[in-house]
């Protein structure tokens, strides 16, 4: 019996989020902030979760399963009762801030493996508890409020049916009440999350906020053409045109300086990283941690298409990173905690 | 089959996000690529104006006044130069800080930067006619917060600042931007969400100078709610002149709403100074020794001195210890255990009632009166006043002030609390500190008959009244409250009393207090209410250093309540 180390999926890892590195150095080229140094130490931090990660296994993380969903949940209603003068995003230890949404990103999975694995999704009413787990965290953040952040929990709930073949004539009902919650949900809506909404659907709406941002994204991606502008040279992203560029928008920037030939590089190496995953995904396939995996898997594609297509106006704008790329902490130590799961290939008999 | 369908997602959105990426890079890519090398797009933002804060008759404090401003586009600029020595020259600056501002307000190449403030109309047009073909070069309009009467009330106004950094994270969603101005402190700051408006902003096109040739589109900005205060201005600069010179504080309650009429912090300061831009009058404020800034009715912890007689004197009354009749014979000290406590009076007091002594502000009444309440029921009665905690005052940081119990000096000292202590505490000395308007609210309740009430300054928010603390009710003997009021009533109206400076009409009440500090003068206290039947309002003087409370504090509450009652037989 050997363990053996995915070696190229920790290449891959690296290689993206060296580009990131470059990519944050080029935002924020202009500008005092130092992001540079504090995105390398988030990804030092970032490897010391996932090295704990990889040591303690997805095994483990699923026997503490309970335990760390009802952590994340008190930390998601802590925060929401954190003076702040704003909305209610992070927790704030000086040192250190993070946001609790992340958290139970990782840890919904975790709670929902352990809990329903055994589960025989052959009634309606089997739905039910399983959709629960999801929609109390999911209220919890969009109350924060943090709608990326709440829409991310959903992808794990689809990837767990998805895995455990649930039949989609059972489920029916649950998505039909699914469908007419949405618009009610809107009612609760914060005036500028209604109106980013809104802008998706026509950008002239709002010029100022995201269809401004919008329309900048998409001049800073299209100016780059085929071979783009070059690194530290684009300047939507330079000239500070473009809001948010070394957060949530950094891949118009990457776009701008390394043109069409670099964005397709890019999606292929995030492309080859997914398939990897999913062939370590598959190896598990009838094992408790193979679901587990595969709603990492998913929720980290989810993120990636997102956060790409909404840059591109593809999907509205919601506040959300995109995977290994974008400057910050949370994100990066979730993901790379979650991808660290993937690199202990299955022990060979 | 789970991997069939991600792979099928997987395959079908990278696929979609390349195409969508042909479409933007590589069929409209010169389209987008002669957009981003000519950004003729521009935002220029319009502020939505803050909404007005008037007194309580709807007298301006604060609102909003047009001015005009000098700007530049950097990125259209062509001569440097020629630009700076414009400017320089028809607003009679050196080149240099011209260029000293410019530096230092420069964010992007494509935002606006102001280098001149407060340009008056005609000379903005005339500028702008003169100059119309100089590249780069704007004249824009500017509303600005205006405060009319400069530092009039400015610690209950407060003041607007840029917001910093950790306020922009939380509040971004709110429609906050880098550099926005944000409430400081005062109501400013309290009523914040109400009082911003919200801004808006017109996407325009530019020519190759800067000058728009077309708007695209235009977000009309919303202006912000008014806020009433409970103020009254009147009443107000009258308290403010009578404070000029002076550091301390000047309040005036309405007894039974809690509707602060007049508050006054000693100095105060020019809330305009920190909109205009000349650094270093905000610096030589915030660096002044007196502390303008400095909110002195609820942020400062003063020792209280005899006012605090009335505490003891209703919690004895109440619990029994003490009886209205009951003497004690004052020579000018009182010798406990060998050590002297010293009345006020040197040559002593003679035989004193409860009524006796609070006319004459006698220490050693109190010092054994003190004795007897126990300062258990001293500590418990302050308690309920509410002493040692927040008035809750919608007024952002107030003190709570400090009250000592023997608990917490075991704790803090690892001493026990000596009879010592009680004789210090029981004439308001010691470890014992207060906040000015904590002894306005313990007067208030004296004088309404036992309530505690909140103290307000907004009255409503654009008509709307505000949502107020009920007041609690304590459950106090009305006898006992009518001998306290009715000593206080003697303070100011007896022959011998102490603060007879104060007599106006025979129907003011009041306390005095010399509260000894352990460097400089002693701080004056004046505090009470009038009339003494159908009582109104309830006010207290605060001079620090100001020597003995009967002299100078009484002396401005007569002004000052002269003033509010001949007002009033006007009306």
């Amino acid at each position: 019996m050997k363990n053996k180390v995915d070696y190229i999926l920790i290449l891959l890892v690296v290689l993206i989020f060296f580009i990131g590195i470059l990519n944050i150095y080029s935002a924020g080229y202009n500008f005092s902030h130092n992001y540079i140094a504090k995105q390398i130490t988030w990804f030092f931090i970032s490897i010391l979760f996932g090295y704990c990660m990889y040591l303690i296994g997805a095994r483990r993380l699923i026997n503490m399963a309970s335990l760390l969903y009802l952590f994340s949940v008190l930390l998601l209603i802590v925060v929401l009762f954190l003076p702040t003068e704003g909305t209610h995003r992070w927790i704030r230890l000086g040192f250190f801030n993070f946001q609790p949404s992340q958290v139970m990103k990782f840890s919904l999975p975790v709670f929902m493996v352990a809990m329903f694995y055994f589960r025989e999704f052959h009634s309606t009413g089997a739905y039910f508890l399983p959709i629960l787990t999801v929609i109390i965290p999911a209220l919890l953040i969009a109350k924060e409020p943090d709608l990326g952040g709440a829409l991310m929990l959903f992808p794990s709930l689809f990837a767990f049916f998805i895995f455990k073949k649930a039949s989609l004539r059972k489920a029916l009902p649950w998505i039909i009440i699914g469908v007419i919650m949405v618009p009610l949900l809107c009612f609760n809506l914060e005036p500028y999350q209604k109106r980013r909404l809104l802008t998706f659907t026509n950008p002239n709406l709002d010029p100022l906020g995201a269809g401004y941002t919008l329309l900048q994204s998409k001049i800073a991606i299209g100016s780059g053409r085929i071979l783009g502008k070059g690194w530290l040279k684009g300047a939507q992203g330079q000239l500070r045109f473009l809001p948010e560029s070394h957060t949530d928008f950094v891949f118009p920037v990457f776009a701008e300086e390394w043109g069409f030939i670099g964005a397709v590089v890019l999606l292929m190496l995030y492309y080859f990283l997914l398939r990897r995953m999913l062939s370590v995904v598959e190896e598990f396939k009838d094992d408790m941690i193979g679901v587990l995996l595969y709603m990492f898997l998913v929720i980290i594609s989810v993120q990636l298409v997102l956060n790409i297509g909404m840059t591109m106006g593809l999907v509205p704008i919601v506040g959300l990173p995109l995977p290994l790329l974008s400057y910050g902490g949370s994100d990066l130590i979730i993901t790379i905690s979650m991808v660290a799961l993937f690199f202990k290939k299955r022990k060979i008999r | 089959m789970f991997s069939k369908v991600y792979k099928v997602f997987l395959t079908a959105s990278i696929s979609l996000l390349m195409l969508r990426l042909v479409n933007l890079q590589l069929i409209h890519g010169s389209f987008f690529y002669n957009m981003s090398v000519n950004n003729y797009l521009r935002v220029l933002p319009l502020s939505g104006f803050r909404g007005n804060i008037l007194d309580r008759y709807g007298q301006e404090l604060a609102g909003n006044r047009l001015s005009f401003v000098i700007q530049v586009l950097p990125d259209r600029i062509i001569d440097k130069n020629e630009v700076f020595n414009i400017v320089a020259e028809e607003f009679n600056l050196d080149v240099s800080e011209v260029e000293a501002v410019y530096k230092k307000r420069f964010k992007a190449p494509f935002s606006p930067l102001t280098l001149v403030d407060n340009v008056a109309i005609r000379k903005a047009l005339l500028f702008k006619e003169k100059y119309r073909d100089i590249s780069g070069l704007l004249v824009s309009e500017d509303i600005k917060r205006y405060y009319f009467y400069d530092s009039v009330a400015s610690h209950v106004l407060g003041y607007l600042g840029e917001i910093s950094d950790e306020e922009l994270i939380e509040l971004k969603p709110y429609g906050y931007r880098y550099s926005s101005l944000i409430g400081k402190s005062g109501i400013e700051k309290t009523l914040e969400p109400y009082l911003k408006g919200t801004d808006g902003g017109m996407l325009v096109k530019v020519d190759n100078r800067g000058r728009i040739i077309e708007v695209l589109s235009r977000e009309n900005p919303e202006r912000g709610l008014d806020v009433y205060l409970t103020l009254d201005l009147n009443l107000q600069k009258k308290a403010e002149e009578l404070m000029s010179g002076k550091q301390g504080c000047f309040l005036a309650m309405d007894v039974k709403t809690a509707e602060v009429i007049v508050f006054v912090s000693n100095p105060g300061f020019n809330p305009n100074v920190f909109l205009n831009s000349q650094d270093h009058d905000v610096e030589a404020l915030l660096n002044s020794k007196t502390q303008p800034f400095f909110n002195r009715a609820i942020q400062a912890e003063y020792p209280l001195g005899s006012i605090f007689k009335l505490l003891v004197a209703t919690a004895g009354l109440e619990e029994g210890s003490i009886a209205p009749g009951a003497k004690f014979f004052c020579p000018g000290f009182f010798d406990f255990k060998g050590r002297k406590y010293k009345c006020w009076k040197e040559e002593g007091h003679g035989w004193q009632n409860l009524r006796d002594a609070v006319v004459h502000s006698c220490n050693v009444y109190f010092y054994q009166a003190g004795l007897k309440v126990g300062v258990k029921d001293i500590v418990s009665y302050s308690k309920k006043f509410g002493f040692g905690e927040k008035t809750g005052i919608d007024l952002p940081y107030e003190s709570s002030g400090f009250l000592p119990s023997p608990d917490w000096k075991l704790k803090q000292t690892k001493e026990i609390w000596y009879p010592g202590d009680t004789i210090n505490l029981s004439i308001g000395q010691g470890y014992l500190l207060v906040t000015p308007v904590q002894v306005l609210r313990f007067i208030a309740a004296i004088a309404n008959g036992g309530y505690m009430v909140t103290p307000v300054v907004c009255k409503s928010i654009s008509g709307e009244k505000t949502y107020r603390k009920e007041a609690e009710k304590l459950s106090i003997n009305s006898k006992t409250l009518n001998l306290v009021r009715d000593g206080m009533r003697g303070v100011v109206n007896d022959p011998t009393g102490t603060g007879q400076l104060a007599r106006v009409g025979g129907f003011v009440s009041g306390k005095t207090a010399t509260a000894q500090t352990p460097l400089g003068n002693s701080h004056a206290w004046f505090t009470g209410f009038a009339p003494y039947k159908n009582t109104e309002i309830v006010f207290l003087v605060f001079v620090e250093h100001g020597g003995g409370g009967g002299f100078v504090a009484a002396r401005m509450a007569r002004e000052f309540l002269q003033y509010y009652f001949d007002k009033d037989s006007e009306k």
